[in-house]
């Protein structure tokens, strides 16, 4: 055993990179060899120490952001603490409320537009997990934008989550599993910045595809997203179709009625 | 690597933006969290270092998979701070004196200043010391190779060296740290 091999080998057998057998047969080696036990034990003490340093050095440097985001804290904590607080403002103030509400509403019913926003409901980001299902086996780079574009979509950055997705429809493959369900993410994610002409643009080709598993909810955002861009007959048109299906009939109900 | 995300990558490497930007979107959810149930800000601040620095050091092992970083963060410590409750209730002491590192920390509470105590910080001090004193590329490629644990072949790659070359380097500059290091441990008992 040369010094380099000597000096790897204490070094797999520290940083338990051996197989048991072999680290078997290095513990037999170190109860003959006694300056092959102290190397190790030396070893030891210094990886540890610097490993120690390291995260010490690490915990430092993550004290001093924390305490200069300190003010952003308090300031985030006080907002969601205001929250709670408003929300036991007393019963009285809150039917007043209410009331007034209620008012405007008859007075001033809200428009296309409000109304199709108040439907709208942002689906929940069930991509993320299933490109992780996928793993590495046949999966291609492109997914990296994707995984950035979902993560944005649900911290509701969707401005930075449009142009990754774009990103990863550029560069997907055309068989590419996740194509269909990303172009939905990317319809919403306009939809929520008011590009409803390209939401739009977005829903009517992918209603185009009758294999699409989540046809049903492409009809149901194609349908809002007309209503929001100002084409009414068409947007109850598209509804309508959804009427018959159990589990949007009666969201359909309820908004042909206020239209 | 599976982390393919900017946030991922940028932690990965211990970038300060990175870290702050992790600690923007978490923390008041994760303090929000620890306060309302039972913790302090104080607490919920330092479980939040704890678990970034055990979240820094799971993204750089080779398969690592985490989908949304800023979610699995917040679940991390939310879930620390309920499993830290749960420890609390469940007979202190007895789980104290398992665990060798609690043992330790509770006989120095104790007062009792022990020997291996002291030699742990000189050790540290020479370390620290003999850190800053050796050569800045041995310094990288000891950091990449024994504290990031990267492979070899990524490191000869990343310092623009052959692995062969990178084997035998290694060698030097841990023969020249650990040199210098012990010349540091003496010192530091000579100064006492």
């Amino acid at each position: 055993m040369d010094e380099l091999d000597r000096f790897e080998r204490i070094e797999r057998y520290i940083m338990g990179r051996m197989t048991s057998s072999e680290a078997g047969e290095f513990e037999g080696l170190m109860e003959k060899d006694l300056q092959l036990s102290e190397a190790v034990q030396r070893k030891r003490l210094l990886l540890n120490g610097l490993k120690m340093n390291h995260q010490e050095n690490l915990m430092a440097k993550i004290k001093s952001i924390q305490a200069n985001t300190a003010d952003e804290l308090d300031s985030g904590l006080a907002k969601k603490n205001n929250w709670v607080r408003r929300l036991s403002i007393p019963v009285s103030v809150a039917a007043a409320v209410l009331l007034i509400a209620l008012g405007l509403w008859f007075l001033f019913p809200p428009s296309n537009e409000q109304l199709a926003r108040q439907f709208f409901e942002s689906h929940p980001d069930l991509l993320s997990e299933k490109i992780e299902q996928k793993g590495f086996f046949g999966s291609h780079p492109s997914e990296s934008y994707l995984k950035k574009g979902m993560t944005d979509y649900e911290l509701g950055n969707y401005q930075n989550g449009i142009i990754a997705i774009d990103d990863y429809l550029k560069q997907a493959p055309a068989e590419h599993p996740f194509l269909q369900e990303s172009k939905l993410y990317l319809a919403i994610s306009h939809f929520q910045l008011k590009n409803y002409e390209r939401s739009t643009e977005i829903l009517r080709k992918l209603d185009q595809d009758p294999t699409f598993e989540l046809n049903k909810l492409t009809d149901w955002c194609l349908g809002l997203s007309l209503l929001a861009e100002g084409k009414e007959e068409e947007a109850i048109d598209k509804l309508e179709e959804l009427s018959k299906d159990k589990s949007y009939s009666q969201k359909v109900q309820s908004i042909l009625d206020r239209i | 690597m599976s982390i393919n995300s900017e946030i991922g990558k940028g932690l990965q490497e211990e970038d300060e933006g990175a870290i702050r930007d992790l600690l923007t979107q978490t923390q008041i959810s994760c303090v929000g969290y620890i306060i309302k149930n039972g913790g302090t800000k104080e607490t919920a601040q330092d479980l939040i270092s704890e678990n970034l620095i055990k979240l820094i050091y799971k993204l750089k092992e080779e398969n690592a998979a985490i989908g949304n970083i800023y979610a699995y963060f917040i679940r991390m410590v939310k879930n620390a701070w309920m499993g830290q409750k749960r420890k609390e209730k469940a007979q202190p002491l007895i789980m104290a004196l398992d665990d060798p590192d609690q043992y330790l920390q509770i006989v120095a509470g104790m007062g009792y200043q022990s020997e291996s105590q002291d030699f742990s910080d000189k050790r540290i001090s020479a370390i620290r010391q003999s850190w800053k004193l050796i050569r800045t590329d041995c310094r990288e490629l000891l950091h990449q190779f024994y504290v990031s644990e990267l492979r070899m072949s990524v490191i000869a790659e990343n310092m623009g060296y052959t692995y062969e070359f990178v084997r035998v380097k290694k060698k030097r500059c841990w023969d020249a740290f650990e040199k210098i290091f012990f010349l540091e441990l003496e010192k530091q008992y000579k100064d006492g």
